[in-house]
């Protein structure tokens, strides 16, 4: 009997166990030492998700800080049709806006994992809670910017793109500030991806974005908005501009501008130029008496409108005899001009033109501004020098032009305009953007030559229509031919008015500029200086912006109740219309059919005694029709369901903010002219500034 | 009774490395517990009455003197080869394969009581050859029938692992029972020539196979125990993540708290538990090749070296299984992995170990005595 195991083949299986251990423990190292990085790498990339926390973005103010911009939290609901019961669609369709049968034929769809119903939407939190329990639902919640205010056009407060970036006008010069600083969070799942709850896990929150006050004044900017949407209209033209700042800092206080056909998202005011015409006098002017190239008493031939010079021919279009300067400004003689000018020296000229801010950006803080026009001296021709002093050859921006004119209206200092008073977060000043003087370009004394100057265009030259028995305004009109293919193109104008009230220590200076305006209207004494003072005279009754200089004139309007303004009933539904008129006190007679108001008599604007009826013609639309079906304006904004609304003779009651999303009564329902109906919108955000301005004009 | 010569140690070192493994199954397995039997204690529960069931067993086959296994080694066999054909015919299907049995509510893995069973039987063939099995009829065709007539059973299960097992734990005592090397060479010739044309034939053996072969593009198919394996071994570096803090177990590494436990041991303690775990595995062997050295006669001996090899080749086996250095099989980790039947059968097999162990001496002062031999003679003759 063996003792014991056969020592060979002992050692043999003993060598070979070991073996096996050695290689074991070579590969444990390796794994878990040596290679410990490449797991655990993997490790993380199957563990952990990094989750955005979205800053959220700051809000635009204006300066009285009423909101212009906020941001709503929406969502996007999309369904996974297989893990949702039948019985939900109608409860889905309410939600969506759908009809039940159009969720159910979604629902049909079993072999889709997801369908998008319906992108942005706004839930209240009792929606919320129960959509995100159903199954099957997904809810992703987007931010979406909205203007409450809808008399601030979004190529000034800019668009806000999908990532979160500002694109356009303020949010993007101001997107740093705004954007705020996304935050991450790290999230654990499983191998089903289902969240596991991690305790400390490493986070960075997101800091919010700061609110920014703007210089816009909400009740300056509905004047300017409405008055340039209807001259727009009125003049048939494509388009308009209507700028008002504060000559004594530069503070831009309303920016509307309408171009109907226009899609993008481009800020005329600063970053697009044109030929300035007659307008650009007044630097020529302000050149010739700085200089003391001409006499005061000086006078000029007008040549009875046609003139041959040396370089060309130039013309007036309306002849004049002989004129002093005063009177070649006030009749904005382009003969005279010349002819004053002609003493001049181009170089000087130039500099001094340099000097009034233009050819250069005038440093607003908005994007893609450009500098216009200016060619040097030594690319000019003989034509340049007279041509350039009434105003061609050189392109200006809206805004250095009004900058131009602020500086005559307040004595010659010269602001960067100024669009954003302060920044703020969390209701704690952090930055106060003062107003910047550029530099002096005049003396006091040649200015109040020049607003001399202004107050008569207005008095007695080609302002006439600007002005108002409220406020003594003084301003210059242009006319300036657009550039076509070769030379300037016939019929296409660009009328525009600048000008600033009171004369004597301005408070306001205001840009009216209309593209195109049709017709026989293009001068901009006729289209364009009317605006003026339907925004002056706005500004005038309904802000308290230019109380403490015209307090006697307010007073006499305001006090005297014999004589009252007649306000614009256009577009409005008679009832609607009568309501105004009974406010401001006169009586609204209507006749013709029962629609909305096309034309009245006297014309808006108009003084007249106190219960004066005013007649208005209200459009026959009904044709024998008595009621009118109501559309479902879901989904279509504030203005357009309005004006669609107003067609018919509608009362209209706005609930919230931003698109329509519900209404009362509902769709298909037929309603008497008349009727009110009410339009509950989709956003109901909550402010911790002071209440909201309502829709805009109402 | 002396008891100068029991391993306290081994007792010491199976119920240190039984203990880690309740720690690491209850890490393992708390957050599948919760979601699919409602309470993370689940497992823990059931491994701590496991644990319990397992100590009374060591201590009753360290109570029963080791020769009585050797009448019985026929019949447990028996029992053994009919529980295989009864898990085949009754058995409960899980992934494909039938290897449990239920019986009054408890599920029951023959195959680990068969293993110890073949060890008896072989241990004790070798005993009635006096230590040199080397003729072919009387000793090495019955012991390599009777195992392969057992693979057969795994095999159909299907269990390959198993089935290798045991001819490899047959093969070793044969070949350590001074065997001779052309039966051998001869059987293991035989084998090769039906095996592995069968294996070639079944889809998931190959498939194994490639996905080591290829580690990384089958990553989401074949390959991913492996991957899931590694990712664990390897982020837990040397120190590991903490017991309880594991990410793994969060359904990315599947079976964690049975074949793959050696893995969560990585993720959580590093390669130092690694080591540790490894390092009183062989230290068991090594307990266990010590008492079959000392062991007062040649069943002992053979039976005590047996213990260890089952023991060893299947740690090893699953160790190397969860580094990817050889394809996934269905082997626990001895004492750690979670699993009733294989935990009272270790914890039986350290038992008998341990009655071995304390029977040296007792052994030795019986052969100094004047009747010495004589009852290992007797029975010699009775199994003869």
């Amino acid at each position: 009997m063996k003792k014991s195991f056969p020592r060979f083949r002992l050692f043999l299986i003993l060598a070979g166990i070991a073996l096996a251990g050695f290689v074991i423990i070579i590969r444990l190292v390796q794994v878990q030492v040596i290679n410990h990085s490449v797991y655990e790498r993997k490790a993380q990339d199957q563990w952990f998700d990094r989750k955005v926390l979205h800053a959220k973005r700051g809000r635009i103010f204006d300066r009285h800080g009423n909101p212009l911009a906020v941001t709503c939290q929406m969502y996007d609901l999309g369904i996974t049709p297989k893990h949702i019961p039948e019985s939900a669609a109608g409860y889905l369709g309410e939600i969506s806006g759908y009809s039940a049968a159009r969720i159910r034929r979604c629902l049909d769809r079993k072999d889709r994992e997801y369908i998008p119903l319906r992108r942005k939407l706004n839930l209240g939190g009792e929606e919320l809670v129960k959509l995100s329990s159903m199954s099957g639902v997904t809810l992703d919640a987007v931010q979406e910017r909205i203007l409450p205010f809808d008399s601030v056009d979004r190529s000034f407060i800019g668009v806000v793109n999908d990532s979160g970036r500002g694109v356009a006008g303020i949010e993007r010069a101001y997107d740093d500030i705004l954007r705020g600083d996304d935050g991450w969070m790290v999230t654990s799942r499983d191998a089903l991806n289902r969240s596991v709850k991690l305790i400390g896990a490493p986070r960075r929150n997101a800091r919010d974005g700061s609110d920014i006050y703007l210089t816009i004044d909400s009740d300056v900017q509905r004047i300017a908005d409405f008055e340039i949407r209807r001259a727009v209209e009125e003049y048939e033209a494509s388009g308009g501009v209507v700028i008002v700042a504060d000559p004594r800092n530069g503070d831009i206080l309303a920016l509307a501008e309408h171009f109907p056909g226009s899609k993008n998202h481009i800020l005329f005011s600063s970053s697009c130029f044109y030929e300035p015409g007659s307008t650009f006098k007044l630097i020529t002017y302000s050149y010739l008496l700085q200089r003391g190239i001409v006499n005061i008493d000086e006078c000029f031939d007008g040549e009875d409108g046609r003139k041959v010079f040396d370089f060309g021919v130039f013309r007036d279009d309306h002849p004049h005899g002989i004129l002093t300067v005063k009177q070649s400004f006030v009749q904005s003689s382009n003969i005279c001009t010349i002819k004053a000018i002609s003493r001049g020296d181009c170089e000087d000229f130039y500099r001094f033109i340099l000097r009034c801010g233009f050819g250069s950006r005038t440093g607003v803080e908005l994007p893609v501004e450009t500098g216009g026009i200016l060619r040097e001296p030594t690319r000019w021709t003989d034509r340049s020098l007279p041509s350039i002093a009434i105003g061609q050859e050189v392109g200006v921006t809206p805004l250095q032009m009004l900058c131009a004119y602020a500086a005559i209206a307040n004595g010659g200092e010269l602001f960067v305009p100024r669009v954003v008073m302060r920044v703020e977060k969390g209701g704690e000043k952090i930055k106060e953007i003062q107003p910047v003087k550029t530099r002096r370009i005049l003396p006091e004394d040649v200015c109040d030559e020049i607003r001399d100057f202004c107050r008569d265009v207005v008095l007695e030259g080609t302002g006439r229509r600007a002005a108002t028995g409220l406020i003594p305004v003084a301003g210059k009109t242009g006319t300036a031919q657009k550039a076509g293919e070769n030379g300037y193109a016939d019929g296409k104008y660009i009328s525009s008015f600048i000008g600033f009230a009171p004369v004597e220590n301005p408070r306001l200076v205001c840009l009216v500029l209309l593209d195109e305006p049709g017709g026989y209207d293009y001068y901009g004494g006729i289209s364009a200086a009317p605006v003026f003072r339907k925004v002056i005279e706005g500004i005038c009754l309904s802000s308290d912006r230019m109380t403490g200089c015209s307090q006697l004139a307010l007073a006499r309007y305001n006090d005297d109740r014999e004589m009252v303004r007649v306000p614009a009933l256009l577009r409005m539904s008679f009832p609607e219309a009568c309501r105004i008129g009974a406010k401001k006190g006169i009586i609204v007679n209507g006749c013709g059919g029962e629609g909305p108001v096309y034309s009245q008599n006297p014309g808006p604007g108009e003084l007249v005694p106190r219960g004066t009826e005013v007649d208005v013609l209200l459009k026959d639309e009904g044709k024998g029709k008595r009621g009118f079906r109501l559309p479902d304006f879901a989904g279509l904004t504030i203005r357009e369901a309005r004006r669609e609304l107003i067609k018919h003779g509608l009362e209209v009651r706005i609930e919230g903010y931003g698109t329509v999303r519900k209404q009362d009564p509902g769709p298909g329902t037929v309603v008497r002219p008349g009727a009110r109906v009410v339009l509950y919108c989709r956003c109901n955000y909550e402010l911790t500034c002071p209440a909201g301005t309502g829709d805009g004009r109402s | 009774m002396d008891r100068s010569g029991f391993a306290y140690d081994l007792l010491c070192a199976t119920l240190m490395l039984a203990t880690l493994g309740m720690i690491m199954v209850f890490s393992a397995t708390h957050v599948i517990a919760k979601e699919q039997f409602g309470s993370p204690y689940y497992f823990i529960k059931h491994g701590s009455v496991h644990l319990a069931l397992g100590i009374m067993v060591l201590y009753i086959c360290m109570k029963v003197p080791y020769r009585v296994y050797r009448s019985l080694a026929v019949w447990g066999l028996l029992i053994g080869v009919l529980s295989l054909v009864s898990v085949l015919l009754w058995g409960r299907e899980v992934r494909g394969a039938r290897r449990w049995l239920s019986i009054f509510n408890f599920t029951i893995q023959p195959v680990e009581f068969v293993k110890y069973s073949l060890i008896i039987f072989i241990a004790d063939a070798i005993a009635r050859a006096r230590g040199s099995a080397n003729r072919l009829r009387e000793d090495f065709l019955p012991v390599f029938t009777v195992s392969a007539i057992i693979a057969v059973l795994l095999v159909l299960q299907p269990n390959i692992s198993n089935a290798s097992l045991i001819f490899g734990i047959t093969f070793i005592l044969l070949y350590l029972g001074r065997c001779r090397l052309t039966h051998l060479a001869l059987s293991y010739g035989v084998l090769m020539v039906v095996a592995v044309p069968y294996l070639y034939f079944q889809p998931h053996v190959r498939n194994r196979i490639i996905g080591i072969l290829n580690s990384g593009e089958y990553l989401l198919t074949q390959n991913w125990h492996v991957q899931q394996s590694l990712i664990s071994l390897g982020s837990g570096f040397i120190y590991g993540c903490g017991p309880g803090n594991g990410h793994q177990k969060y359904r990315f590494l599947p079976d964690a708290h049975t074949d793959f436990i050696y893995s969560i041991v990585g993720e959580e303690l590093g390669l130092i538990g690694t080591m540790l775990v490894l390092g009183i595995i062989i230290f068991i062997f090594y307990k266990a090749l010590m008492i079959a050295r000392s062991a007062p006669d040649t069943f002992g001996r053979y039976l005590a070296l047996g213990i260890g090899l089952i023991i060893i080749l299947t740690s090893v086996v699953n160790i190397a299984m969860t580094t990817g250095l050889i394809p996934t099989v269905g082997l626990p980790l001895p004492f750690v992995s979670y699993g009733g039947t294989s935990l009272l059968t270790s914890m039986a097999a350290v038992g008998i170990l341990l009655n071995i162990s304390s029977a040296r001496r007792y052994g030795r002062n019986r052969r100094r005595s004047p009747g010495a031999g004589k009852p290992v003679f007797a029975r010699k003759k009775e199994g003869g």
